[in-house]
Parts: structure tokens; sequence; C-alpha cells
């Protein structure tokens, strides 16, 4: 059940209308039920996952405090659970397990729903428990619902222990966060079934036949991956707390208009905000903290952990561990040029300034993004390579048209230049929109406009998985 | 206005907006003469040959070269990327509006068993719902669209990004008054002249070959399809054109299957061709890709075909192709 199917829309209107009518100490009963039935219909193991994960975490959580081996043993749980999670679906192999009558995989039960995310609010609440920042939480009901709360079990956000549980039981829905849930989900609704899954095959064919690309043939690919995955993991995010908005929740943030940051670090402050301020509060600052002598070198030190981490979260693999060393290589770059661009910022106006910057950090990621997108290092390499021979041959335009057309003539191209308009339109008007979506009044135009839009527009028969589901 | 008259009027306005593009979408749709489903319905091709099956027919077998030896009319039914099911449905359009022809070839080789090879295109048929035989195929090879279409303009929205371009071109075509399609007696040369290093691709995908898997569903209909066309008396023949002689190095069950397609034949006493002893077989620069020929291996199996289709009609005997 992925959240743009039809059967998942059935099934949030289904829980928002009964949440609404029971009675708020029954509604975290509901939702823990609609929760493991949802990760339940994905697949059983991911059910078990959940729930034996919880228990063990609440359980260490219980008997943590002033016990350093419980709580070491807690988070190597947990970061084992993550690693174990990648390599299994780096190499898509398994474990066989029999046993008399009983034969088990090991591969389907640690490929579960979420895993990689709820793994790092577990890590989280045991530090905040630890530490005495957090009371261990008495309700086990409760601690499994902030792990397998279904908006956001899927892809997140990661939610620290004291942004999730308090709303527990303080659980109020309005009429105007209904309004406010309804419209930022029909927004999320739209970013993914008429942007991002409409610019998946030019993305498909770019990457996965592109054996003889040309120069600017690579970098469109990597440019609509860029996009691509911005309107797919940050639509994905609007519906996950429009839904959680409608259910009585406030999750948090996690898009703050990425593709308009003018510098690497501040492209990091709005991308992926929950999980990068996730790494920040508990890899980068306590390794900061503790090489502060260092200055610099310490900050250095930090990117580097985080990232490495980082991109052992995303998965194992050259690829993905490449990805990160190019991010660690654009902060580092920031970081000891920083003086030098500040003078640099008051020279020319600063419209250009912001415009520079806002295209070469577009560049930067998007480069980056081969490495995350290719499925394998040689693959990424001759990508990289088309960049820097033959960048921009005569006839390019049919060239790039032509493997987009897999037997549909001008089909594949009239979709390809309506998604293209559509991803623009969308980008430039982008602020103005989310202040709709995110207003708590029901919007006739905007309703009106985004549902018809998304029928007239939107990929509804085989609707692409959100990219974000894999980690 | 209050929030509940807000609301009311948004779900009003949309769902008569959806209602009307589903009624502006059909009839542009049925309009459109370059869609076969809706050309054969239209249109009065009333032909003595048809081709059909996937691309395979769609690119290889040119009724203009063959009517000029054959001295009859043929129509090119096919369509790429077909399956049983989706001829199925061509031919009970085209027979609803025309007389039906003497002869009907029909494209079947293993890979047309096989579900991994083409498919049901159900956006080709979302103008024609309502159609109780369309409606029951659509249930059986679609049953997740089947379920949805009852909810406006859904039937369309479903396959949008496949059907949005020929509504408008639907619109056009009625705006300008045409009528006939830009491929006129239904065969398309094919884009793509050169070899498409599919059989290498596949080599690397399946280093020790590749077993062919047999599918119920398209079994069901490639009978139904003889069926029908026997219904209306028309003498069917399945055929192969020529396949790519070192690609069956790779297919290890292609024998048993093609004696599997031989059985369904007998079965229904129509004849099943194969066109694979003729040279053009033999050389890869006559093809590609294994089982698409190239425009002058397609100029060569079509003389063949169409000295066939003649020893067929005049003489009733057959007549080998070159070997």
């Amino acid at each position: 059940m992925i959240f743009n199917s039809l059967i998942f829309l059935c099934f949030v209107v289904v829980t928002v209308i009964i949440n609404y009518l029971l009675p708020e100490r029954f509604r975290s009963f509901f939702l823990l039920f609609c929760s493991l039935a949802f990760i339940g219909y994905y697949n059983i193991e991911s059910l078990l996952a959940v729930l034996v994960f919880s228990l063990f975490t609440f359980y260490i959580s219980r008997n943590i405090r002033g016990n350093r081996l419980l709580y070491i043993a807690g988070i190597l749980l947990n970061a084992y659970a993550v690693i174990m999670f990648n390599y299994f679906f780096a190499t898509r192999q398994g474990f066989d397990f029999s046993y008399a009558a009983i034969s088990f995989n090991v591969n389907s039960f640690i490929i579960a729903l979420g895993l990689s995310f709820y793994a790092l609010q577990n890590i989280s609440y045991l530090t905040e428990v630890y530490f005495g920042r957090w009371q261990p939480e008495l309700s086990f009901k409760n601690f499994v619902l902030y792990n397998s709360f279904f908006p956001k079990v899927v892809s997140g956000p990661v939610m620290l222990p004291r942004e999730f549980m308090p709303q527990i039981d303080r659980n109020v829905i309005t009429h105007e966060r209904l309004a406010a849930g309804f419209n930022r989900f029909l927004l999320g609704l739209f970013k993914k079934m008429v942007l991002a899954d409409r610019l998946a095959p030019a993305v498909h064919s770019i990457f996965d036949f592109g054996d003889a690309n040309c120069g600017l043939t690579t970098l469109a690919g990597a440019y609509l991956f860029t996009i691509q995955l911005y309107f797919d993991f940050s639509g994905y995010t609007d519906m996950a707390l429009g839904i959680a908005k409608m259910l009585g929740y406030d999750l948090k943030e996690n898009f703050n208009l990425p593709l308009r940051a003018s510098s690497v670090s501040e492209f990091w402050r709005r991308w992926h905000i929950s999980l990068i301020s996730w790494f920040t509060a508990y890899v980068y600052y306590p390794l900061v903290y503790r090489l502060r002598s260092y200055k610099k070198a310490a900050a250095v030190a930090g990117i580097l952990a985080t990232f490495l981490i980082s991109g052992i979260w995303h998965g194992i693999g050259i690829t993905f561990f490449l990805w990160a060393c190019c991010h660690i290589a654009y902060l580092c770059f920031e970081l000891l040029t920083k003086r030098m661009r500040s003078g640099l910022s008051e020279k020319p106006s600063y419209l250009f300034y912001k415009l520079a910057g806002i295209f070469i950090v577009f560049n930067a990621v998007s480069f980056s993004n081969i490495f995350f997108r290719s499925g394998s290092l040689s693959s990424a390499l001759l990508m990289i390579k088309s960049l820097f021979s033959d960048f921009f041959p005569a006839g390019w335009l049919h060239d790039f048209i032509a493997p987009l057309a897999v037997g549909g003539h001008q089909v594949d191209e009239f979709n390809f230049y309506i998604s293209i308009f559509m991803a623009a339109a969308f980008l430039l008007f982008e602020r103005r929109i989310n202040r709709i979506a995110n207003s708590g009044g029901f919007s006739f135009y905007y309703t009106t406009a985004c549902v018809l839009l998304i029928f007239l527009l939107g990929i509804f028969s085989n609707g692409e998985r959100f990219i974000y589901m894999q980690f | 206005m209050n929030t509940v008259k807000k609301i009311t009027l948004s779900v009003a306005i949309i769902l008569l907006v959806l209602a009307g593009l589903s009624r502006l979408y059909d009839f542009a749709l049925r309009h459109n003469a370059n869609l076969k489903a809706a050309y054969v319905q239209r249109a009065k091709i009333d032909a003595e040959i048809l081709f059909h099956g996937p691309c395979e027919p769609l690119w290889m077998i040119s009724p203009a070269m063959l009517d000029s030896q054959t001295h009859v009319r043929s129509y090119n039914l096919a369509l790429s990327h077909s399956d049983f099911a989706d001829n199925y449905l061509h031919l009970y359009f085209y027979l609803k509006h025309n007389k039906a022809p003497k002869l009907m070839f029909l494209y079947v080789t293993p890979e047309s068993m096989d579900a991994n090879y083409n498919t049901f295109n159900t956006y080709r048929f979302a103008a024609f719902t309502g159609d109780p035989v369309v409606d029951s195929v659509l249930k059986e090879c679609d049953p997740g669209y089947a379920k949805w279409t009852a909810f406006p303009f859904m039937k369309y929205a479903w396959y949008s990004s496949k059907i949005n371009f020929d509504a408008l071109q639907g619109l056009k075509h009625y705006l300008q008054h045409r009528t006939v399609p830009y491929y006129a007696d239904g065969y398309e040369p094919p884009l793509q002249v050169v070899w498409d290093n599919h059989l290498e691709e596949f080599i690397q995908l399946y280093p020790h070959g590749y077993n062919f898997e047999w599918n119920k569903l398209r079994e069901k209909y490639l009978c139904k399809t003889i069926a029908l066309a026997r219904q209306y008396g028309i003498e069917v023949v399945l055929y192969e054109s020529p396949v790519l002689k070192e690609a069956l190095l790779y297919q290890p069950n292609r024998r048993e299957i093609v004696k599997r397609i031989k059985g369904i034949a007998d079965a229904y006493g129509v004849e099943y061709v194969q066109f694979d002893k003729m040279k053009i077989a033999e050389s890869r620069k006559y093809f590609m890709s294994t089982l698409n020929l190239n425009m002058e291996g397609a100029r060569i199996f079509t003389d063949s075909l169409g000295k066939y289709i003649s020893g067929r009609l005049y003489y009733n005997e057959f007549i080998r192709p070159h070997l």
C-alpha cells in the first residue's frame, strides 16, 4: 500500500473520519491499530520487525540509566539493524535458515518497512533517556506508536521523542487542522503524481539505458533526477505531514525550498532536514565538541563523520560512498573558503551572487546525484566521462528525445515537454503554492485546480514507488 | 461563502468537469484516425486479407507491396507491443464494422505465449468501455483498471500519459475533418533500422539462455481470436516470420513451445507456417533485432509471403518461400 495508490487513499479517508469521531482517549489505540495494520499489509516481517525492535528498545530504555553497557548495546542493536538492512538491500542476498518444518529467510526479515528510519529514532530515544534529557516512556503502546505511526513509518520524517511523544496524549483535531492537513496532503499527491512520476521515464531512459549518452544528455539526466528526487521525497513528506495533521499530530518539516539554496551548507539546512538535524545532534556536534581544541579541523572531522555515516545509512556501496565524498568535499571547501567568499558577496550585486550560488549548488548537487542514482560505479563513471567528451553534438535534441520515445512516436515527446513545463512552473511559484498548502482554510481554487490537474496529468496506473522507500 | 458551501461547490465542479472531460475524450478518441481501434470502426476497409499481431507484422508487412503481388486488398491490423487479448479486441472492432476478410495471418511465436513479451494495452480501449465484450476482456486482463473505471474520468486518468496526446490529436482530426490515418493501410515503416543490440543485452542478462514461460491467458486469447475469426468464416493462418538463427542458441525450449503452438493450430484445424528456413534468417544484416527484420529483410520476407498468399488464393497450394 504505497502513498499514491487508490487503496491507500481509501485507507486514509476512513482512518481520518473514524479518528475524528472517536473520543480523544481511544485515538492512540486506534492509530496504533491502523499503523500496525498498514505495516502488516506491506508484509508480516515488517510488522514483526517493528514490534521486536520496539520491545528491545523499550526494555533497554527502562533500565538504561547509569548503565553504559546497556546503552551501547541498545545503540549497536539499532545501528546493526540499519547496516544489515542496507547490506542485504545492496547485495540482495540472504541467509536461509531451515529447522524441521520452519524455513526462514533473513533477507525478507531484514528488508523491513521503514527500519532505518525508526532505528534512528530509537537511537535518539535511548540517548535522550541515558543522558537524562527525557523520561523513559511508561506505556509500551505509546512507544510502539512512536515507531510505527503510519504517516511517517515509511520514510520519516525522523522525529525525536520530545517532538512526538507529548502529542500522543494531547491529540486535538480542529476543522482548521483538517483543512490544513488536506491542503498539504493534496500538494504532496500533486508533486508525486504530476511532477515526480512524470519525470521518471526520462530519468530512467537516461540513467538505465544511457551507455552512449553525450555530455549534455548526462547533464540533463542529472538535473532531471535532482528535480525528480526533490518532488518525489518532498511530495511524500507533504503527504505524511498532511495525514498526520488530519490525525492530530505535527510532524517535523523535511524540506524548505532546497533548490533555492545558494551554498551547499544552506542546501543541507533545507534538504531532508529531519535526518540532517538528527546527524547534527548525535554525530556532528558531539564529535566537534570533543575535538574543539583543533578548531577548523574539528569541523572537518565532523563533516567527514556525518556524511560517511549518512552515506552508509543511504546504502552500502561504492556509489553512496562517492556521493557522500562529493558532499564532504563541497562542505569542506565552503568551510575553508568562508572568509574569502564573504568578501566576494559584497562586490557584485546581491542578486547576482545569490543566483550564481543557486546555479553552482544545483550543479554540484546534481553531479553528486549521478552516483546516488547510478546502479553501479561503472555506469556512474561512464556518465561522468561523457560529461567531458562530446558535450554538445550536432542534432542533440533529436538524439535526446529519441530514447524517450519508446514505442510512442510523439506521445513521449509530448509527455516530456508537459512534464518539464509543469516542473518549471511549479518551481517558479513554489513559495506561493506552499503558502496556500500550509493555510488552515479550505481554498476553493487551490483544491479544484490540484484535483483536476491530478486527474488530467497524474500517473495513476503504474505509480512509481517512492525513491526513499528503499532506505 | 462558508466552508461547507465552498467544499460542496468544489466537489460539484470537479465532478462536473470530470464528467464533461470524459465525454470530450470519448468523442475525441473515437475521431482520432490514427487509432486503429477507432479507425476500423469508422472507415470501410473491407480488406480480403488481414495481418494481425504485435510489432513484427506491423513493421514488416506492407499491404501496398503485397497487394501489387496478390491483386487483392489487404490491411495490416497489427499493433506494437500487443498481446492476443489486444489482438482479439481489435479484430472484434474490425469485424463489427467491416466485411469479414477471406484470410487472416496471425503472428504467433514462442515469445507471443510468454507474458514477459508484449502486453495488453488497456489504454487503447478506454474510449470503448461500456461494450460488454470490451468490459469482460478489461476485467480479465487489467482488473485494477476495470475496478476504478466507474469513477468519472478515471478510465482516462488511469493511463493519462498515454491518452492525453491521442485525445488532443483526435480533436484536431475532428476539426480538420481528417478521416484517413497517417498510415492508411495500417503498416508502419520501422523508425529504427539499425541493429539495436538487443541480443547482446539479452545474452548478458541470460548467459545460459532463456526458457519461455507458457502463459495460460495468452493461450486463452489466442484460441478466442482464432474462434472469433472462424465464426465469421475467415481462414486463419498462424505464422512466424524469420527469426535470427544465432538467437535460437539462447532459447533452449523454443522447439517445445513451437510444438505446443502447433498443437493449438491442429486443434483448430488451422495452419502454422514458419518462415524459419529463409536464408535471411542467417545474417544479422537483415535484422534490427532478433525478431524484427529491417527494411531490406522485410522486403525479402514480404515478397516470399506474397508468393505464399498468391499460391494460397489462386492455386490453393503452398508455395515454399525462398530457401
